[in-house]
């Protein structure tokens, strides 16, 4: 796509179901700080003990975000979404009952849709012996529910998308509403992905793959240490965010805040192996978002990471990093700040793009919290680590989401001009 | 539990604004209750009152319509 040519694209709302309780504002702010919402997180309803480092959103009430109308018929990643993307409508100024618009679409990202769910349909008919399931299982685990009933609240008659693309789904719904816009097809997106991760099933599985970060109950906040040296692994997560995006004269015919401009896209695959991720694949879409947004290495301040605390990926991360940066590496601040929410799978990406924004919109970058040592294979970029930068001139971010699957997605933002 | 009763308790579960008055003349969707969560409320009738809705239940409008399907079934029921 040529930048050029096509048209420009706003970022004018931003949303999300904080795991403290408040809004974008107060999460960022505790992103600043260094704040970990990483609990120990004891599974309610299993009878062999489960338990693990999480992120949960215990003052979350889905009937008060919701609706009962919505919230009695829906997964509670549907209900994560659909309040995210409430929040920020809201916060874009429009209002709730805007008549309804074609030109107007969705695109949500969700990597394991309605597990909690499938998971409850199982016990009812494996465990309980029920020989009947619930006539709304399909419409509840769905993994298009969450993007349906956002367009039906607030009457979006464009394309409703959602895009399952494991860690970088959210990513991937934000880049290609983005495509939409630019293209044409849409004049206002509103994207991003939630996940509702904590079900037992999901919780074993990323427990037998070793990939959750050692820790008992009062080591759990300081569970999740990306790029620190031994590093023990990820913190799951629950959450959902969403952006609004819109044309760039839309936004400025209505009289929009725009936060920043969403300029490139960058795409690729590993085409390499299903769970180790490949440093080439990732230099690729680094580069083509870059190379779409106009950015030169000079251009770029910050870098949110994707960075989930594994021991091979995030070295695999910075060593894509410095290959793409060069000389500028150095100089390059870069941050984890699943360190802080952990990883919410599906959402991860469109949580990270929603920090990216507020620190391109505040000249502010939060820090990698846990970190205190970097690893040795991690080092060759500026890691932000303790307070976080402030008063920084920050013109241009990057919001990393590499995948399982070998799939890389990269947002460029840079400030309006 | 009777079957208007019933679907008070439902409809008090599940609609944002669930009216003080539900009466027969009720309309099933200004009540808060649409075609999604109709199959709920048939699904929770199923297992109360041990009856078996057909597929081809005609689509009722009214609380007054579906309480006369609930009834013919239990009827049906207590007579088999």
């Amino acid at each position: 796509m040529n930048a050029h040519t096509s048209r420009r694209v706003a970022v004018t709302g931003l949303g999300m179901v904080s795991p403290f309780g408040g809004d974008a504002s107060d999460f960022f702010a505790r992103m600043m700080r260094g704040e970990s919402a990483v609990r120990w997180y004891r599974h309610p309803l299993t009878r062999s003990r489960l338990e693990q480092p999480a992120v949960f959103c215990p003052a979350f009430d889905p009937e008060r975000a919701v609706g009962r109308q919505i919230s009695s018929v829906t997964d509670r990643f549907s209900q994560l979404g659909v309040a995210a993307a409430f929040c920020a409508w809201d916060d874009a100024g429009l209002p709730r009952d805007l008549a309804a618009c074609d030109a107007h679409g969705v695109s949500w990202g969700t990597g394991i849709g309605g597990t909690l769910t499938i998971e409850k349909g199982y016990t009812e008919v494996y465990e309980l012996g029920k020989n009947r399931a619930s006539p709304l299982s399909v419409a509840m685990a769905m993994n298009n529910a969450a993007a349906s009933h956002i367009a039906i609240s607030l009457g979006l008659g464009g394309a409703c998308l959602s895009y399952s693309v494991a860690c970088a789904s959210s990513a991937v719904s934000i880049g290609e509403a983005f495509r939409r816009i630019q293209c044409g097809d849409a004049s206002l997106v509103i994207a991003g992905g939630s996940e509702a991760p904590l079900a037992s099933s999901v919780m074993r599985a990323w427990e037998a793959m070793r990939m959750v970060a050692e820790c008992d109950e009062r080591t759990a906040p300081r569970a999740c240490r990306p790029f620190q040296a031994g590093r023990t692994g990820l913190v799951l997560a629950e959450g959902g965010a969403a952006l609004v995006l819109e044309e760039w004269g839309h936004a400025c015919e209505r009289g929009a805040r725009i936060y920043c401009e969403l300029a490139g896209f960058g795409q690729s695959c590993d085409h390499k192996h299903l769970v180790r991720p490949d440093a080439a694949g990732q230099v690729r879409a680094v580069d083509a978002a870059m190379r779409e947004a106009g950015l030169q290495a000079s251009d770029v301040g910050y870098v949110n990471a994707h960075g989930a605390g594994t021991r091979e990926g995030d070295a695999i991360e910075i060593s894509a990093l410095t290959a793409v940066f060069g000389e500028h590496a150095g100089e390059l601040a870069v941050s984890s700040t699943k360190s802080m929410h952990g990883h919410a799978l599906g959402a991860a990406g469109a949580i990270e793009a929603l920090i990216t924004v507020l620190a391109l919109a505040r000249g502010e970058i939060p820090p990698t919290a846990n970190l205190e040592q970097v690893a040795v294979e991690c080092e060759g970029v500026r890691h932000v680590m303790g307070a976080g930068l402030r008063h920084t001139n920050l013109r241009a971010a990057l919001s990393n989401s590499f995948a399982f699957g070998g799939s890389n997605a990269v947002l460029a933002f840079r400030l309006a001009t | 539990m009777n079957t208007l009763e019933l679907l008070r308790e439902f409809v008090k579960k599940h609609a944002d604004n669930p009216p003080e008055n539900i009466t027969l003349d009720s309309k099933l969707l200004e009540i808060g209750i649409d075609s999604l969560n109709l199959l709920e409320l048939l699904f929770e009738a199923e297992e109360k009152f041990g009856i078996r809705f057909p597929n081809d239940l005609p689509q009722p409008e009214t609380v007054g319509q579906l309480i006369e399907i609930f009834d013919k079934l239990q009827k049906a029921k207590t007579q088999a």
